[in-house]
């Protein structure tokens, strides 16, 4: 047993440390990822393709994992090269991984270490855990990368599991992701549903999770890549499975179907937009602006959109779980009509604000927003709208102090998953005014504004606690943030005047 | 005679920007979507404070609670809701939304209401205030300024379809609520950084700042620091106390190799100046130190006073040099401390501000910040001010507060990781201060873009400006003639 976990860990170590080696060849994690994901592929296909499974996937002949371990030098450079051109051009799954790929990894060399390595495990037999953590680890390093931008695609992870417990998906429904980057929120509905604490599941259930619970859209190709590979590592999903991530953009039209749960992190950014060269040959650039019927208003702005489309994509009484920035609370104009229509057409019950310092990108001021689909109807769904202030005098890093899902406990707990009708304040005016979980009435709401939600009460203890200091590299961090949101604020104006 | 144009002709003088119109637009005049009424001259035997109705005066306007009310009888018809549209008639002018409870109409204060669904009334608040801004500066006066209810009337407002005027508002309300978040961080920023200054002065003197060199043994003993402060006072025939004051529960942390102690111990003296030198007041001489130049913790002499100074005059000791700290210690600024730079000229203090002549000048610049600190030595003296009506320090005061003294090579080091981290601080008030400036400018040019018909595209399917015109007129032909308003008195 012992030995077993030894040997686990030191392939988890090896493939890591591996990244270190190539690193100072100039590639990065995420192109590490990338090779990774080609290899390990085509190595999986034949592990498969071989005895106890017996189940070939149609690789191109000569371009499979036999043929590539043969090839040393110059040769297996080209070999890969064109390898991965030709596979790019298969059907199904096995497509999907290989489109648009090319070879990062320059020096044979290292390429046939790498190689190498990934031939002496037997990863078909490797426990989904291990295959999992190898390749999340390498997504969350590559997100912390914060120049390559990845980390737009990633999710923090404790975050990702409190929304899953919140929401508590159930066996034989489906999951939506319409803007799934590396699969995250995928993985931690199925550990959710997977788990024996949680459900027993029988033979159906089980191949129902694997095969039908997901639906996601991811429209950059190599994110894409990395979360059919992470789904796949982890046992979602399969060889010869339709690609369940679709490359379309989801803002574009109606989905058609409808599902019971969506998660999603919809990327960060308000506008879309396409740069394009212009009569007079400059580079201009043109608002996208998605014209549905099945939408409220037509906007340029990506998280309103977003909104929309999963409103749409919900079956009744289907569930939602949303991280958006501030501006959709606050945001006056289609905002305000946006945020009127959700809080009558479905029932917004839950707002978390969260910290700053716990996304790959600074200066982001977010929530998750909880709403429940609902039937056309003439009187406002939302009763009430409860929030928890997880955001005053709160403040994580992303190296020193992460968030952890124990931070998040709380939270959950106020929540209630079991039963969302009945809770409780913790707020109360004079025996608990820093109570960070509080609930406002529909009609409040409405009063207010613009309709704002963009709601707190807790004081902020850098502004007013001058008794308490706070470590100045603290304060200096939040200033700034502050200076940064004022910042994006800015910028957002500019992008809506041109 | 006070407004010499009429607001067209204002218009048309070309020197106001948010005046103008997109070409495609009309113009109509105000009293033709809106009523303008006068506010009621509410008898002032009747104003109390507190009782009866809420009346809205010039003063209220862009608050939401009236100072004062109004008990007795009045007529329905000056009853103002939340949410109408109020201007002052005298003054700047001022438009504002009443968000208050429901109140009466003073006099000297109008009202707009509606007449029409074809003019947008939130277009109609965003248009408003660059028209009165203009006609306040076009309306000149002895006192104050007026305007009339009959101007207000008049204003040619721009007339877009009434599609575009919605679009325009949309648009309008979305750009503002994210510039008043932007505005609103940095604001919050600002704040920061005032408690992220005072953050760092705690620090120092809690010796974090030093921490990692004094552990590594780089200071010497603060015993050595007392022997070498006793010998220059021998030397000098001080008269000043020398004394350590025991830790103890009443003072803030300080690292366990420095040394409490009063602050007299630092000095060669504590002096404050003469009284009776105000008799030497004059336009050029010697400065005259006085509170109001230190407010800053800076000696700032822009606006110095002087005095003329006889040859034999009691008090020269209250003359400055550079390396000498001074204090407030009268009056409402009492405390505020500045270090006396090198190139003073001729200085002396007044009898409100101290000045405290040190043992040795390498010692001012860690004094100077650590009288800054509200946790240490701001903190401490303000323990010590009496005086309820006129807060007052003593001389004594400042002999006996206590002071956390290290080496002087450790005051070097730690005033120089204060004056790094605070001159970034500076830098960036100084940014955040022109961001501020900026977001209002951008404020305005929304505006502009907004009335020259560019923040949204014009639709060629919306009802053309023309016909709305016409529809407008039409309606307001068939209003008339006006049925004359019954006067209804109402108990208060």
């Amino acid at each position: 047993m012992s030995t077993e976990i030894n040997n686990t860990s030191s392939i988890i170590s090896k493939v890591w440390s591996f990244s270190t080696v190539l690193r100072d060849d100039g590639v990065g994690y995420g192109d590490y990822l990338e090779q990774l994901t080609y290899l390990l592929f085509l190595k999986m296909a034949d592990e498969f393709s071989k005895p106890p499974y017996n189940r070939p996937l149609n690789i191109p002949e000569g371009y499979d994992w036999q043929t590539l371990t043969e090839k040393r030098g110059a040769e297996l450079e080209i070999h890969y090269t064109y390898t991965l051109r030709e596979l790019a051009y298969a059907k199904g799954f096995l497509g999907q991984i290989f489109t648009k790929s090319q070879n990062k990894i320059q020096d044979p060399a290292k390429l046939f270490k790498l190689i190498d390595m990934i031939d002496k495990e037997q990863w078909s037999s490797m426990g989904a855990d291990i295959k999992g953590k190898i390749y999340e680890g390498l997504l969350e390093k590559n997100a912390e990368d914060t120049k390559s931008g990845a980390g737009q695609y990633f999710t923090p992870r404790a975050l990702i599991r409190a929304m899953v417990e919140c929401i508590r998906p159930e066996p034989m429904k489906t999951i939506a992701d319409p803007s799934c980057g590396t699969g995250g929120f995928f993985l931690a509905a199925y550990d959710f549903i997977a788990n024996p604490a949680n459900y027993s599941l029988d033979k159906e259930q089980k191949q129902f999770l694997k095969m039908k619970t997901f639906y996601g859209n991811e429209i950059v190709a190599s994110t894409r890549r990395m979360a059919l590979m992470n789904l796949f590592l982890h046992n979602i999903g399969d060889f010869d499975t339709d690609s369940y991530i679709s490359p379309a953009d989801a803002l574009i039209s109606d989905p058609g179907y409808r599902v019971d749960y969506v998660l999603a992190n919809p990327p960060f950014g308000k506008k879309s937009s396409m740069t394009f060269t212009n009569e007079e040959g400059e580079q201009d650039s043109e608002e996208l602006t998605y014209n549905r019927q099945d939408f409220y208003v037509t906007t340029s702005n990506k998280q309103l959109n977003f909104m929309q489309h999963i409103r749409t994509m919900l079956k009744t009484d289907g569930k939602a779980a949303v991280v958006l920035p501030d501006n959709v609370l606050f945001e006056g104009g289609v905002g305000e009509t946006v945020r009127k229509k959700i809080l009558e057409g479905s029932n917004l019950h839950t707002i978390l604000r969260l910290p700053t310092g716990i996304f790959y990108k600074q200066g982001v001021k977010a929530n998750v927003l909880f709403f429940d689909s609902k039937p056309a109807s003439k009187e406002p769904w939302t009763k009430e709208v409860w929030f928890y202030d997880f955001r005053t005098n709160i403040h994580f890093t992303l190296k020193k102090n992460p968030l952890k899902l124990e931070d998040l406990q709380d939270f959950i707990s106020c929540y209630n998953p079991e039963n969302i009708n009945k809770r409780e304040e913790t707020y109360h005016p004079v025996d608990n005014p820093e109570g960070r979980w509080r609930k406002f009435s529909y009609n409040e709401i409405v009063e207010r504004d613009k309709t704002s939600l963009d709601i707190t009460w807790l004081k902020d203890k850098s502004l007013t606690d001058l008794d308490n200091l706070p470590d100045p590299d603290v304060l200096a961090e939040e200033i700034i943030e502050n200076l940064q949101t004022g910042i994006e604020s800015f910028k957002e104006i500019m992008l809506g005047l041109k | 005679m006070a407004l010499g144009y009429t607001v067209q002709e204002i218009i048309e003088l070309g020197e106001f920007s948010l005046l103008v119109k997109h070409e495609s637009w009309e113009r109509l005049q105000l009293d033709n979507v809106a009523l303008v009424q006068n506010g009621y001259a509410f008898s002032s035997d009747k104003f109390t404070k507190g009782i009866g109705m809420p009346l809205i005066r010039i003063r209220d306007i862009g608050n939401n609670f009236t100072q004062d009310f109004y008990q007795g009888d009045y007529p329905k018809e000056f009853e103002v809701e939340k949410g109408d549209i109020l201007i002052g008639m005298d003054g700047d002018f001022n438009l504002s939304i009443w968000k208050g409870e429901k109140g009466l109409l003073n006099q000297r204060v109008c009202r707009l209401k509606l007449l029409t669904d074809n003019y947008s009334e939130k277009f109609l608040i965003y248009t408003l205030p660059a028209f009165l801004k203009a006609i306040n500066t076009k309306t000149s006066s002895v006192t104050v300024k007026h305007l009339s209810s009959r101007t207000i009337g008049d204003i040619p407002l721009p007339l877009p379809p009434l599609a575009e005027q919605q679009r325009i508002v949309a648009k309008i309300e979305e750009l503002f609520s994210e510039l008043d978040k932007g505005i609103e961080s940095l604001k919050t920023a600002q704040q920061q950084l005032k408690v992220y200054r005072q953050s760092v002065l705690k620090y120092a003197f809690e010796g974090e700042l030093t921490k990692e060199k004094r552990e590594n043994g780089r200071y010497a003993d603060s015993n050595k620091f007392k022997e070498e402060l006793n010998a220059i006072r021998a030397k000098s025939n001080i008269k000043l106390k020398f004394s350590e004051i025991v830790e103890n529960d009443d003072l803030p942390q300080k690292p366990k190799e420095w040394i409490w102690m009063r602050n007299e111990s630092l000095l060669k003296y504590v002096t404050s100046g003469s009284r009776d030198w105000k008799k030497y007041y004059s336009n050029r001489g010697s400065v005259f130190i006085r509170t109001q130049d230190i407010k800053t913790n800076f000696l700032e002499l822009t606006d110095a006073a002087y005095v003329n100074l006889p040859h034999k005059v009691e008090g020269k000791r209250s003359l400055v040099e550079p390396g000498d700290i001074l204090m407030t210690i009268t009056g409402a600024n009492v405390g505020k401390v500045a270090v006396i730079p090198e190139n003073i000229p001729e200085a002396y203090v007044s009898q409100s501000v101290a000045l405290m002549k040190l043992l040795d000048n390498r010692l001012s610049k860690y004094l100077w910040y650590y009288f800054q600190s509200r946790t240490y030595g701001e903190g401490l003296v303000g323990g010590l001010v009496y005086g309820v009506g006129r807060p007052v320090l003593s001389l004594e005061n400042m002999r006996e507060v206590p002071v956390a003294i290290c080496t002087v090579e450790e005051q070097c080091d730690i005033v120089e990781e204060i004056e790094s981290r605070l001159s970034v601080c500076d830098k960036i008030e100084e940014s955040i201060e022109q961001g501020l400036q900026r977001a209002e400018a951008l404020r305005q040019s929304i505006l502009k873009k907004a009335f020259e018909g560019k923040l949204v595209p014009q639709d060629p399917n919306d009802e053309p400006a023309s016909v709305l015109l016409e529809r407008i007129k039409a309606e307001r032909a068939a209003a008339q003639p006006e049925k004359k308003t019954k006067t209804k008195k109402v108990k208060a």
